[in-house]
C-alpha cells in the first residue's frame, strides 16, 4: 500500500509540475521527467513478470495522459520503456528478435506465455541501465539534430522558421549552422508584436500574415514538430499549416525537426481531441460587450499532412515521411501498440 | 529606377547631348529675357537625373495656407504654362538633335535640365505678375494651335507606336508614360522662334489616354512645383487633410479612401468654382482649366508618383477626369453644378447602392452555407454579412484576423452590437477556421484583368487553407475595383495611401 500511495503521490506531483510551468517546458525536459517518473514507479512497484510490467506501464501512462491530454510524450516514453524491457528479456533468453516480416505467424502461444512470465528480477538491473541510456539519448537529441543543420542549410539560403522563441531545439539548430560559418538569412515568424523586438540578431522577425509575401524569396522552411505519426503527418505549432501550404505552392522544402521521443505510434485522426486551445485573444476593451457572444479560438497545434513535409530531421538521421512507419519499429514493439 | 536608363543613355551619344544642351541654353536665355529674368537662371545641365525630382521637399510646410489670392493663382498658372512651354522648347531641340534614332535618350535629359532650370526661374516668375495676363492670352491663342497640332500628332502616334513596340523595356517601366508623351511631340514641327506654346506633353489628346496611370501623367508638372518653399500653399487643404489622415493610417480600407477623396474633391471644386466666378473667366475652358488645376493636387497626393494611388481610386480619378473634360455648360456655376452632381452620383452608385446590390446577390448564394468565414475588414463584406444574418437565422460567422486586435474586430463589434454571436480567430487559427467553415468571403482592393485579386496581407494564406479543405472562396467587389491592368509579379504592391506596412497580397486566379 505504501508503494501505491507513493506512486500516486509521484504521479500527482508530476502532473502538477507540468501544469505549473507556464509557458510550457521544453519537450525534452518533459520527456526526461517522464522517464525519471516511470523509473521510480517501476522501482517502487517491483513487477515480477513481464506481463505485470506491461500492465502497470499502460495503466499509469493512460492515466497520466488522460490528465494532460496534449502531452503525447508520456505515452511514447511509456511504450519505449516497455520495448526496452522486451528487448532485455529477449537478450537474456538469447533468442533473436523475430523479424518483423514473420512476426505475425512466428509468435505462437508458447512463446507468448514464456515472454509474459519472464522473470523481471534478472533483467532489472539491465532495464534500469537501458532506461538511463534512454534519458541520455533524450538529452543528446537536441545536439544531434543541431549537428544536422550543416547538411541541410547552405550558404545564401533564406530560411523561414516558426516558433524560434519557444523552441530550444530550433534555436540550437540555427546557431549551429551560423557557427559553422554558414551565411544565411533567417526569417522568423513570430506570434506577436512584442516578440518582434526580442528576436536574436541573426533573424528578421515577421508576422504570420506577411508570410505569403516573403515566401517567394525563401529557399527553405524549418518547423518544429510537436508530435509526428506513423503516416508521416505531424502536429506543428499553430500557423504552421499555412506556412507549409504556402511553401508547397512555391515549391520550397519543409524540414520538420522531430526528435525520436515525439514519434507517436498511434494515428491521430482528430487533433481537436488534444484539448489544446489557449487563451482569449480579443482586446480587453471589447470584453464588456462581447461576453457571451464571442467565441475566441486560439489553437495550439496545426495538423500537417505528410505531403506537405519534405523531411523529418530526427536525432539519428533525416527521414522522409513515408519512412516514419518503419522507424517506429525501432522504438516501439508492435505487440505493445496492439495491446494498448 | 528611372535614373538608371538616363545614366546609361548619357554615355551613348554624348556629343549629341552636348549640342542639345547648347541649344537649350540659348533658348532658355531667350525665355528668361522675355520674362524679364536675369541670366543667372540659365544654369548648367545637371550631372544626373532623378535626384532633382526626389530632392527638395521644403522644410517649412504651410499646410493650411489659405490666403491664395486670385492674382497669385493666375501668376502660378502662368508660371506653370511657361514652364511647360519651356519644356516644349526643349523637346523641339531634342527633335532637331535626335531626329533619326534612339528616341529615348535626349528626352529625359533635357526634361530634367529644364526642370532644374525651371526651379530657379520659378521664383522670379511668381514675382512677374504683370506678365501673367499677357501669358494667359497667349495661352489661349496657342490652345488653338495645339489642337491643330494634335491632329498631326495623332497621325504620328501610329508611326511612333510601331517604333516603340519592339522596345520591351518601355512596357514595364512606369516612366514610359512621360517618355511616350514627349515622343509624340517629337515629330511635330514647331514654329522656330521662341513662342510660348501649350505643352504637348501635358495635353493628353492622343490615343494613349488611360493606361499609364495618373502618376505618370503628372510627373512632369509635379517636379517643378514641389521645390518651392511655399509649394504646399497651392495644395487645397482638403487634399492635405486626406494625405495626413492616410499617413497616420486612420483610413482602414480602400472604400473609405475613395469616399474621402471624392469629398475632398467636392470641396476643392466648390472653392475653385467660386474663384472662377469671381474672376469671371470664360466657362468654355472650365473643363480644361480644372483638369490642369487638379494635376498638382494629385501629384502631391501621389508624392510625384512615388506612391501611386490605389488601383480603385485611380479608376475613379480617371472617370472623373473624363467627365471634367466633357463638361460643357454655359456658366461656371452650371459647370460646377454638373460636376457636383456627378460626384454625388458616383458616391451613391459606387458605395451605398453597390453594397445593397452585392448583398442581394450574395445572400441568395450563401443561404445554403451555414458557416461563413471572413478574413479581415472590408465594409462591403460587413454589409453583406449583416444583411445575411438578418435573413438567415442560423448563420454562424467566423472572423479570421490578420493580427490580434486587428481590423477584424470591427466585424466582431458590428455583430456583437446587434447581439449576434461570432467566432474570432487570429491568423494562427486560420486553418481551424477553414476546417470548420463552409464558405470564405473576401473583400479586395482590386481585381485585375487576368482574374488575379489584390487583397489584404494574409488573404492568400486564408485562401490556401480554404482551398485545402475544399471550401469555396467568394470575392466581393464594387465595379470600380475592376482594373484594366494585369499584375503578374507579386512584389511590393504598396497599398498606396496607406504607406507603411499595409502591403497587399496577390491572389492569382488559379485558386
Amino acid at each position: 500500500m505504501d508503494s501505491n500511495t507513493d506512486i500516486e503521490d509521484l504521479k500527482r506531483e508530476f502532473i502538477f509540475s507540468l501544469r505549473r510551468k507556464f509557458p510550457r517546458d521544453s519537450s525534452s525536459s518533459i520527456a526526461i521527467m517522464t522517464v525519471n517518473l516511470i523509473r521510480k514507479i517501476i522501482f517502487r512497484e517491483n513487477p515480477r513478470t513481464m506481463a505485470d510490467l506491461q500492465r502497470s506501464l499502460t495503466s499509469h501512462c493512460k492515466r497520466l495522459h488522460a490528465s494532460e491530454r496534449s502531452e503525447l510524450i508520456i505515452i511514447n516514453i511509456g511504450l519505449m520503456i516497455s520495448k526496452l524491457a522486451r528487448d532485455e528479456v529477449l537478450q537474456k533468453r538469447g533468442g533473436r528478435e523475430p523479424e518483423p516480416l514473420y512476426s505475425l505467424w512466428r509468435d505462437d502461444d508458447e512463446t507468448m506465455e514464456r515472454l509474459k512470465n519472464a522473470d523481471m528480477k534478472k533483467i532489472r538491473k539491465d532495464l534500469q541501465a537501458s532506461i538511463k541510456e534512454l534519458s541520455t539519448e533524450i538529452e543528446s537529441s537536441r545536439d544531434c539534430i543541431a549537428s544536422q543543420s550543416t547538411e541541410l542549410l547552405f550558404n545564401n539560403d533564406i530560411v523561414m522558421v516558426h516558433s524560434l522563441a519557444t523552441s530550444k531545439t530550433m534555436h540550437s539548430f540555427l546557431t549551429h549552422a551560423v557557427k559553422s560559418g554558414r551565411k544565411h538569412r533567417v526569417i522568423d515568424v513570430v506570434d506577436e508584436e512584442e516578440h518582434l523586438e526580442t528576436a536574436p540578431d541573426f533573424v528578421t522577425p515577421i508576422e504570420l500574415f506577411e508570410v505569403a509575401s516573403r515566401m517567394p524569396e525563401t529557399s527553405k522552411v524549418v518547423l518544429v514538430a510537436a508530435a509526428y505519426f506513423p503516416d508521416g503527418s505531424c502536429l506543428v505549432p499553430a500557423g504552421g499549416h499555412q506556412i507549409a501550404l504556402l511553401a508547397k505552392r512555391h515549391c520550397v522544402p519543409v524540414y520538420v525537426l522531430a526528435p525520436f521521443y515525439k514519434l507517436c505510434p498511434f494515428f491521430m485522426t482528430d487533433p481537436a481531441s488534444l484539448h489544446s486551445f489557449r487563451s482569449n485573444t480579443l482586446p480587453f476593451d471589447m470584453s464588456a460587450n462581447s461576453a457571451g457572444h464571442v467565441d475566441c479560438l486560439h489553437p495550439a497545434f496545426d495538423a500537417l499532412q505528410s505531403d506537405l513535409v519534405t523531411l523529418f530531421v530526427s536525432n539519428t538521421s533525416c527521414i522522409i515521411p513515408s519512412h516514419v512507419n518503419r522507424l517506429k519499429e525501432d522504438y516501439y514493439h508492435s505487440q505493445d501498440i496492439a495491446d494498448f | 529606377m528611372s535614373g538608371n536608363p538616363n545614366i546609361t543613355e548619357k554615355k551613348h551619344p554624348a556629343d549629341k547631348i552636348k549640342e542639345t544642351f547648347e541649344k537649350l541654353k540659348d533658348e532658355l536665355k531667350n525665355l528668361g529675357m522675355i520674362l524679364g529674368v536675369n541670366n543667372e537662371s540659365t544654369t548648367q545641365p545637371p550631372a544626373a537625373s532623378t535626384h532633382s525630382e526626389e530632392s527638395t521637399k521644403p522644410d517649412d510646410k504651410n499646410p493650411y495656407h489659405k490666403d491664395v489670392t486670385a492674382d497669385d493663382k493666375k501668376a502660378r498658372k502662368a508660371a506653370k504654362a511657361a514652364e511647360k512651354k519651356a519644356r516644349a522648347e526643349k523637346s523641339v531641340a531634342n527633335k532637331a538633335a535626335a531626329a533619326a534614332g534612339n528616341t529615348q535618350q535626349p528626352q529625359k535629359k533635357p526634361e530634367q535640365v529644364g526642370k532644374n532650370q525651371e526651379k530657379p526661374k520659378q521664383e522670379p516668375k511668381k514675382v512677374a505678375s504683370e506678365n501673367a495676363e499677357k501669358l494667359i492670352e497667349e495661352n489661349r491663342q496657342l490652345t488653338k494651335t495645339t489642337e491643330q497640332l494634335a491632329a498631326q500628332m495623332e497621325s504620328l502616334v501610329v508611326v511612333e507606336e510601331t517604333k516603340t513596340n519592339g522596345d520591351l523595356k518601355s512596357a514595364i517601366k512606369k516612366t514610359t508614360g512621360v517618355e511616350k508623351n514627349v515622343r509624340h511631340v517629337h515629330n511635330v514641327i514647331m514654329p522656330s522662334a521662341v513662342t510660348f506654346d501649350l505643352p504637348k506633353n501635358q495635353v493628353k489628346i492622343v490615343a494613349s489616354d488611360s493606361d499609364e496611370g495618373v502618376a505618370s501623367e503628372i510627373e512632369s508638372t509635379a517636379i517643378s512645383q514641389l521645390d518651392d518653399a511655399t509649394c504646399l500653399a497651392h495644395i487645397h487643404p482638403a487634399f492635405l487633410t486626406l494625405l495626413a489622415q492616410s499617413e497616420l493610417e486612420k483610413i482602414p480600407d480602400v472604400e473609405t479612401v475613395c469616399i474621402k477623396f471624392i469629398e475632398a474633391f467636392k470641396e476643392f471644386l466648390r472653392d475653385w468654382t467660386a474663384e472662377r466666378e469671381k474672376n469671371q473667366t470664360d466657362a468654355s475652358t472650365f473643363g480644361h482649366d480644372l483638369d490642369l488645376a487638379i494635376r498638382p493636387q494629385l501629384a502631391h497626393l501621389t508624392q510625384n508618383g512615388h506612391w501611386p494611388l490605389p488601383f480603385a481610386l485611380g479608376n475613379t480619378v480617371r472617370l472623373l477626369k473624363r467627365t471634367i473634360k466633357r463638361v460643357d455648360d454655359q456658366t461656371n456655376a452650371e459647370c460646377g453644378e454638373t460636376l457636383q452632381n456627378y460626384l454625388e452620383d458616383t458616391l451613391s452608385i459606387n458605395f451605398s447602392s453597390a453594397y445593397k446590390a452585392i448583398s442581394q446577390l450574395l445572400v441568395r448564394k450563401i443561404r445554403q452555407f451555414k458557416k461563413v468565414v471572413v478574413f479581415d475588414w472590408c465594409p462591403v463584406v460587413n454589409h453583406v454579412l449583416l444583411d445575411a444574418r438578418e435573413q438567415i437565422e442560423d448563420m454562424q460567422l467566423t472572423v479570421i484576423d490578420a493580427n490580434s486586435s486587428g481590423r477584424g474586430t470591427r466585424h466582431v463589434k458590428s455583430f456583437v452590437d446587434r447581439g449576434y454571436s461570432v467566432k474570432y480567430v487570429t491568423m494562427k487559427g486560420a486553418s481551424w477556421a477553414s476546417r470548420d467553415g463552409a464558405v470564405l468571403i473576401l473583400g479586395c482592393s482590386a481585381i485585375f484583368a487576368n482574374g488575379a485579386v489584390a487583397a489584404q496581407k494574409g488573404a492568400l494564406a486564408s485562401v490556401l487553407t480554404a482551398n485545402h479543405y475544399n471550401i469555396p472562396v467568394i470575392v466581393v467587389a464594387e465595379h470600380f475595383k475592376f482594373i484594366d491592368k494585369v499584375c503578374l509579379f507579386r512584389l511590393k504592391l504598396f497599398n498606396e495611401l496607406k504607406r507603411k506596412r499595409r502591403l497587399v497580397d496577390l491572389i492569382c486566379s488559379m485558386i
